[in-house]
């Protein structure tokens, strides 16, 4: 049986990602009788989807975009230019 | 022929980026301009600051072109360049310290059994989402950019656990131990001002 220490470490370090089924399996079982572990496992993965969504605003930054596309490939044009 | 690991079409063939080809460099940049961006703000640069760092990266990918090899990705080798110009521009890798504080409140949230001995807390605040991203956007600026740029990879881009450890020349077992310091303290941050992201 793991110890919600264990099952708390596997899911923020990223290791359940690569467990295997029964590793897997071991947790699941955890989650399903601990409602602590539960409600931590439901935060850490909102961090995460909190974390996407905040960069769905950074995504629309077309203007910024062109701009730095421009600032980066200029020189490497004038460089080709002065060969 | 070397096997790629999969994920989306190369912008260029190696052979093309090594030439210099203009067009194979600018495919480069139209492919991954917007990701590399939004890794500099995820690892925690403000917008210029991010621009700044993102010209370096390009503009060090240029001068690496000769010798690319094609062995990773274009992706990776990025990322990789990407990673070593926001060190240089925070220099604060000397900030995180091999004992992190999160380690101990971690350490106190737990009894002698490794059963919680102060449980998370449910939040109880009713926030409307942008106040809530605004809460989460603080609490990850807690976390040193090494972290945050490694949570972004995971968790906005997607990238494989091999692929993020190749790119912070770490281990898998640092790479956990630096996701799990930043989902910690990121949750004891929400925790305090009583948010759930």
């Amino acid at each position: 049986m793991l110890t919600c220490r264990e099952v708390a470490e596997v899911i923020a370090s990223g290791e359940l990602d690569r467990a295997s089924w029964r590793g897997r399996l071991a947790v699941r079982f955890h989650l399903a009788m601990c409602v602590r572990c539960r409600r931590y496992a439901r935060q850490i993965r909102a961090i995460g989807d909190g974390a996407r969504t905040l960069f769905v605003d950074v995504a629309e930054e077309t203007e910024r975009m062109a701009r730095l596309a421009e600032r980066i490939l200029r020189p490497q044009q004038s460089d080709q230019g002065n060969d | 022929m070397t096997r790629m690991p999969q994920g989306p079409a190369e912008p260029a063939t190696p052979e093309a980026i090594r030439a210099g080809d203009p067009e194979a460099l600018k495919a480069v940049v139209d492919a991954y301009l917007l990701q590399v961006f939004r890794a500099a703000r995820g690892a925690g640069l403000r917008a210029d600051l991010a621009e700044d760092v993102v010209q370096e990266t390009f503009t060090a990918f240029f001068e690496a072109a000769p010798r690319f090899e094609g062995r990773s990705r274009v992706r990776t080798f990025l990322f990789g360049i990407l990673y070593r110009k926001i060190s240089e521009a925070r220099r604060d890798r000397a900030r995180e310290r091999a004992n992190d504080p999160i380690d101990e409140v971690m350490e106190s949230r737990f009894d002698a059994d490794g059963s919680w001995s102060r449980p998370p807390l449910p939040a109880d605040r009713v926030l409307r989402r942008r106040e809530i991203l605004r809460a989460l956007e603080e609490c990850l600026d807690a976390s040193p950019s090494r972290q945050r740029f490694a949570f972004h990879l995971r968790e906005v881009e997607g990238l494989s656990t091999e692929e993020i450890c190749k790119i912070l020349d770490v281990s898998v077992t640092n790479l956990g131990v630096m996701l799990y310091r930043l989902r910690n303290r990121t949750r004891e941050c929400l925790e305090s001002k009583d948010v759930e992201a």
